[in-house]
């Protein structure tokens, strides 16, 4: 058995291990999905925009925020122009003049010193008990607030995450991101079940104020927009309590191009790298238990995809070269390379053809299951044959080159200290 | 000392690992299950086989002469063909060196050779234009060019349909093939063709295999003409 195969099996036993256990974590806490009862009290929530050269979405997002369905006087909108050098302040204050009088929109404009510092003025601009980040290229359903807000009422709860949907896929590639944003919602509450959840979106995530009082300001120390992933981290350290409100929807735009995306992702994945070797604690089993084994998931889960395209790639490569051989050895006689005897072609029903069309029913039960948990109406068949062919390769290529910049990255540190 | 919620159930983690485990090696349980069921159904293919050749050797001693229209009526090629396809198959499935798998190779090389023998007695008495061809090879490991010398020859048998031929596994140890390779008094160097009684040593092209058929059929003029065309 060639290495690639070993690795190939490997690879599904970890990732049966993996699913298995998220299902038999929601079929413990199916009845604990969604926080019942209808909200009573409306405590003070202040939501910081940070935008940079958004005048394009900035207004649908301030739209959105004031249509929430929250007593307006208990709605704070600071929107901080982190520098644009577009018309995003100009519209802003526009906007700010037309809006209802009632409307409580603050707006604050500074030099460009990245996402982090402007969630950070607004957050010092406040005296709110709540408060929480929106992008500005996102906008917020309706009662996405109040969903949210449920959950403080736990007073243990330190910080809510919320699920993050594509607003439209009409490409392919927003078609295997619409699917992926989808499936993430319901992990992510699993993950929250476990105490486990390691991120708060940026898209909007709401926290308690006094934690930034304990626990510092944001901060982005690689610049690379991980300050949603970092504050996180920080709560879990602590072991401060994210709870997840899967009902709670944000929309954002997906990046359109391959470029656009593969560019997203690798700042994702290099923060998250970066940002975990700064939190190595949240490693540790003993202190960090469930957070601890998702984290090392995480961490395999990176190989994955590599490993499986690889043996993709083996396969398609092996058949490519036997192929033209057969050519080359008939003198380029098409007639018999096409002949193919019916009668004798049989699939070849190897332990990873069906342990890996096993994980392919499992993932469209777990598909199912996010569709319903989300609401979500759009359908999804042609989105999830696309995911299924394509998302594989996609992934492996952005943690091969988040895992690359890295090590890079590392080994010139290292240079540097050496010198 | 972890967060209460956030605590490992160990308990349960040993309880997913053997479910894991569980669902991990049915697979390799079905994956055996289909691979029996191909076993089941070469050996009723060579049951079948067996029972074919058996009534065609009753058919010709039975009758005084041999029946050459009866010779041309059944062709048992492609059965031995198809029997010698799945063979390949399980025998990627199985390992070489399986010992239900030579099992099969030993019984389809018996029936090969009682197949040819048939067909060279029936080919004197009737004048027919059919070529042997007599393939020796072996596993990858000795044998390099072995699994080009077998595409170009299914290339062939599908192209001229006046020839038969029979595979050998150069180390499989079977008396008859033994034999075989005394006959011709064969040394290891493979791939071994052997056309109309002459030994070729080592690998055969599509062009050097045409050439050879081409001068050895020279005195048979339909297989000469198919071969031109």
């Amino acid at each position: 058995m060639a290495i690639i195969e070993i690795l190939t099996y490997f690879t599904i036993f970890i990732g049966l291990y993996f699913i298995i256990f998220l299902f038999t974590v929601y079929l413990e806490n199916q009845k604990k999905i969604y926080k019942g009862a209808k909200k009573k009290n409306f405590p003070l929530v202040c939501l910081i925009v940070p935008c940079w050269n958004e005048a394009k979405n900035i207004k649908k997002t301030i739209r959105s925020l004031l249509n929430l369905n929250y007593p307006k006087n208990k709605l704070e909108i600071i929107v901080v122009d982190d520098g644009s050098v577009d018309k995003t302040f100009q519209k802003v204050k526009d906007f700010q003049k037309s809006a209802a009088s009632d409307s409580n929109i603050k707006i604050f404009r500074q030099k460009h010193e990245g996402k982090y510092a402007a969630l950070n003025l607004g957050l010092e601009n406040t005296k709110a008990k709540f408060v929480g980040s929106v992008d500005a290229d996102s906008y917020l359903d309706t009662n996405a607030l109040e969903k949210v807000m449920k959950h403080f009422e736990n007073p243990k709860i330190s910080a809510v995450a919320s699920t993050v949907k594509l607003s439209e896929a009409k490409s392919i590639l927003a078609g295997i991101l619409y699917v992926e944003y989808l499936m993430a919602a319901f992990w992510r509450k699993i993950f929250s079940f476990l105490n486990g959840l390691y991120i708060t979106p940026g898209a909007f995530s709401v926290y308690r104020r006094k934690i930034f009082k304990i626990l510092g300001l944001y901060r982005d120390p690689y610049h690379l927009l991980a300050e949603d992933l970092e504050i996180a981290f920080r709560l879990q350290k602590k072991n401060f309590k994210i709870a997840y409100a899967i009902d709670a929807f944000v929309y954002t735009k997906s990046p359109i191009t391959i470029k656009s995306l593969f560019k997203q992702r690798l700042r994702w994945y290099k923060g998250f790298l970066l940002t975990l070797k700064d939190y190595l604690v949240l490693l540790n089993f003993k202190k960090h238990g469930n957070l601890s084994f998702l984290l090392y998931f995480a961490l395999v889960s990176l190989f994955i995809p590599i490993i499986l395209v690889s043996y993709n790639l083996w396969k398609i490569i092996e058949l490519t070269f036997t192929r033209i051989n057969q050519l080359v050895l008939t003198g380029f006689d098409f007639s018999h390379f096409f002949s193919i005897d019916w009668r004798l072609l049989s699939f070849n029903f190897t332990p990873i053809f069906i342990l890996g069309n096993f994980c392919l029913i499992v993932f469209l039960i777990y598909l199912y299951i996010s569709k319903k948990l989300t609401f979500d109406k759009k359908p999804l068949k042609k989105n999830a044959l696309y995911f299924i062919l394509f998302y594989v390769y996609l992934s492996a290529l952005w943690w091969l080159a988040a895992i690359f910049s890295v090590l890079k990255r590392q080994t010139l540190c290292l240079i540097k200290k050496k010198n | 000392m972890p967060d209460k919620e956030k605590k490992l159930d160990w308990k349960k983690h040993i309880l997913i690992f053997f479910i894991t485990l569980l669902i991990f090696g049915s697979g390799f349980f079905l994956s055996n299950f289909f691979f029996e069921k191909r076993i089941v159904q070469i050996r009723d293919l060579q049951q079948d086989l067996t029972i074919d050749i058996l009534s065609l050797e009753t058919q010709f001693s039975l009758l005084t002469q041999i029946p050459c229209e009866k010779l041309k009526e059944v062709d048992l090629t492609q059965q031995l063909s198809d029997v010698s396809q799945k063979l390949t198959s399980i025998g990627h499935g199985l390992g070489q060196k399986n010992p239900d798998f030579l099992r099969f190779k030993k019984y389809y090389s018996i029936l090969e050779i009682r197949y040819w023998l048939l067909l060279e007695k029936a080919a004197k008495e009737c004048d027919s234009d059919l070529v042997s061809i007599i393939y020796f090879y072996a596993d990858e490991k000795e044998c390099l060019e072995c699994e080009n010398q077998s595409y170009v020859l299914s290339y062939f048998r599908e192209k001229y349909p006046f020839l038969r031929i029979y595979s050998f596994d150069y180390d499989l140890s079977l008396s008859v093939v033994q034999a075989l390779k005394s006959i011709y008094s064969l040394k290891k160097d493979l791939p071994i063709t052997i056309i109309n009684d002459k030994v070729y040593y080592g690998f055969k092209g599509k062009n050097a295999l045409e050439e050879i058929l081409l001068k050895l059929t020279a005195t048979t003029t339909a297989a000469t003409t198919k071969i031109k065309k």
